[in-house]
């Protein structure tokens, strides 16, 4: 007997892509529209008239245009069929111009997340979104479908129920429709986030340190502006002006991240259901996504400076066919607790990452820094021309520029003794671990049979100092497919080659 | 490991020639419309060291590039070294391996040699400078080790 489901997306979704279309049309035309009166009123000689006509001849062309793009999407619409086959999803759009059918087998499926944003919470419906797992579709997320709520949850449920099926290579039910022989969720959230949990999480990975960097430099740069042009008054005053404006602009856009994280991850729970884990956070935009557990390639553990001073991180994962357009979220784990009480909660959720959280990493060799003696001749030479084309030309300002480049060496070395401090390696167990930053920290731990390829490199320098660095390859999306290997002893590249061949 | 032939040494010079050769004409363009009507002696010097950099290394480069271009295709892995001033050497495991591509551009068919191009799930690391027939070759004999391994793997998960 067939064993299929056909159905087409909820009609809100085009509401949702004609009002979005048809508003950045409209402020588009607006502001020209504006600039076209306030130029029409400056003229000294204006020929209304004509303008008139031409206005009206414009507005009645986008007018057709806007007509016809609303038809052309809801004739989509209306032929676009997705059909759910016995090992496939099929999206078929059949009009007049444009014939597409996209088969997507069902056990190639890695995630099905449902969301739901604002717009969908007022009509009832949900978005439904699925990955596939390979590298070409890596960088988006493969299909979207809007569909009522209650009916999203149905497919989503039966979709997970046939890939369990296929994987386990079971004969698969027939007639299973929803509704009838769908298996439930099973499990109660293992973690359920307090607000509490969540405002500390806000708190944490808004970067303080990086705005508190930010406007340092802003009133170094201030001060010296003034100092300059300190027989200008209108300077000085549009200097000071500039400053304020900018110290308003990050102290808003930090205070901006921090309720964004904070709504974004309110009523945050987690729980594991066989091997995947299940997600579901946030209030405006409502998401729900599975993570199949033999899909993830690697974890990483994010801290934050102010999260290293208070011993605690993040986690995130990394999977094939996320992180796209919607990065951050879909990359989230568990957000910012401390460290001891991350293990215990992955000893429980994915024990088969728990023993990361006890690793810990080896330094880069105190030697590299005769490695980045190289650079920082290089950058001593350019610094030098710098001032010796400035004393030629501009000898007033010599000092002050001067002043600037002591004040930039000075964060570069500060943040090359950072980067030292912070980043190491670990090539020993059963997990790469690569550790990156300078105040903040970054952690990822691969499975050495999750590595696709390696590269190492050594520079002139780096090879007489017997050390090396280099990349690793994961299978996943672009910002996520690469990922550096600090400077190591040359001696364990050996050891990096025989773990990656032989897991 | 195994080394280029000698082919591959004249085919790196033609490449590294023709690049050398654009990045001179852009400095003498940059020369001709800025430095020298403008009389910037800066600029002036600062053109002179990169022509002279460039035209070393036009010299150098492949000699040392070639001399120090190493591979090694074994059951495992396949095991690259190449690079001049910076060294790099990629680790690509077989079983990691899902496409193979040989391909030759002008300059290599002067010189009759090729490139094997082959792909995993994380990128592409490619073989320069091979031996057309030696690239065929290497690209055939991965294929044959590809399809062993995932036959065997089939086996193992009809078990």
């Amino acid at each position: 007997m067939e064993n299929k489901m056909r159905f087409r997306n909820h009609f809100s979704v085009l509401i949702e892509e004609i009002g979005k279309a048809v508003c950045a049309l409209f402020i588009a035309l607006f502001m020209g529209f504006g600039e076209f009166l306030m130029e029409d009123a400056e003229a000294e000689v204006g020929t209304s008239t004509e303008d008139m006509i031409i206005t009206a001849v414009i507005f009645g062309v986008v007018g057709i245009v806007v007509v016809g793009s609303i038809i052309w999407r809801i004739l989509i619409w209306s032929k676009t069929w997705i059909t759910i086959e016995e090992q496939a999803v099929t999206i078929e759009c059949n009009t007049i111009l444009r014939q597409k059918k996209n088969t997507i087998g069902i056990k190639n499926i890695s995630n099905i997340n449902l969301e739901q944003n604002l717009i969908e919470m007022l009509f009832g419906t949900s978005k439904l979104k699925f990955d596939t797992n390979s590298l070409s579709t890596a960088n988006s997320t493969d299909v979207k479908l809007v569909l009522k709520k209650g009916f999203a949850k149905e497919v989503q449920q039966l979709l997970l129920a046939r890939m369990q099926q296929l994987e386990n290579g079971e004969l698969l039910v027939e007639d299973a429709q929803p509704g009838i022989d769908v298996p439930e969720p099973k499990v109660a959230p293992y973690l359920k986030a307090s607000t509490g949990d969540i405002i500390r999480h806000g708190f944490m990975s808004s970067g303080i340190m990086g705005s508190v960097i930010s406007i340092t430099v802003l009133i170094v740069a201030v001060v010296s502006g003034i100092i300059v042009s300190a027989e200008d008054p209108e300077a000085v005053m549009g200097a000071g002006l500039l400053a304020i404006i900018w110290a308003a602009i990050l102290v808003i856009g930090y205070v901006w991240k921090y309720v964004q994280n904070f709504i974004r991850y309110l009523d945050f729970t987690i729980s594991r259901e066989d091997d995947r884990l299940v997600l579901n956070y946030g209030v405006i935009k409502k998401v729900n996504y599975s993570i199949p557990v033999d899909k993830i390639q690697a974890l990483k553990l994010k801290q934050t400076g102010i999260a290293r001073i208070l011993k605690s991180g993040m986690v995130e994962v990394i999977n094939v066919g996320m992180n796209d357009g919607e990065a951050q979220e879909q990359c989230f784990l568990l957000p910012y607790y401390k460290k001891d009480k991350l293990e215990h909660i992955l000893k429980a959720l994915l024990p088969e990452f728990s023993d990361c959280m006890q690793l810990k990493e080896e330094r880069q060799p105190k030697s590299i820094w005769l490695v980045w003696m190289w650079p920082m001749l290089a950058y001593l030479l350019v610094m030098a021309m710098a001032l010796g084309v400035v004393a030629e030309f501009i000898p007033e300002a010599l000092i002050y520029i001067t002043i600037g480049i002591a004040v930039l060496s000075a964060l570069i070395v500060f943040w090359k003794w950072g980067t030292y401090l912070t980043k190491g390696s670990r090539f020993e167990g059963e997990f790469l671990m690569l550790v990156s930053g300078c105040m903040g920290k970054q952690a990822v731990f691969v499975k050495y049979d999750k590595i696709q390829h390696v590269t190492i490199k050594q520079s002139f320098l780096a090879k007489k100092c017997k050390v090396a660095n280099g990349h690793i390859y994961l299978l996943a999306s672009s910002a996520n497919q690469t990922h550096g290997i600090p400077y190591f002893k040359e001696a364990k590249a050996e050891l990096l080659k025989e773990k990656v061949i032989k897991a | 490991m195994e080394k280029l032939s000698r082919k591959a040494l004249g085919c790196m010079y033609v490449a590294t020639g023709i690049g050398s050769l654009i990045l001179l004409g852009i400095v003498v363009v940059v020369n001709a419309v800025v430095f020298f009507p403008l009389d910037i002696i800066v600029g002036k010097i600062i053109s002179l060291v990169l022509a002279m950099l460039i035209v070393f290394n036009m010299v150098v480069s492949p000699y040392f590039r070639f001399h120090r271009y190493r591979y090694k295709i074994d059951e495992e892995c396949i095991d690259i070294r190449e690079g001049y001033i910076f060294v790099k050497r990629d680790i690509v495991p077989i079983e990691r391996l899902h496409k193979m591509e040989v391909s030759r551009g002008p300059i290599d068919r002067m010189f009759g040699v090729g490139k094997v191009q082959v792909t995993t799930a994380g990128g592409d690391v490619t073989i320069r400078f091979l031996e057309k027939e030696k690239a065929e070759m290497i690209a055939e004999s991965l294929m044959k080790r590809v399809n062993r391994i995932a036959s065997k793997q089939r086996e193992n998960d009809g078990k």
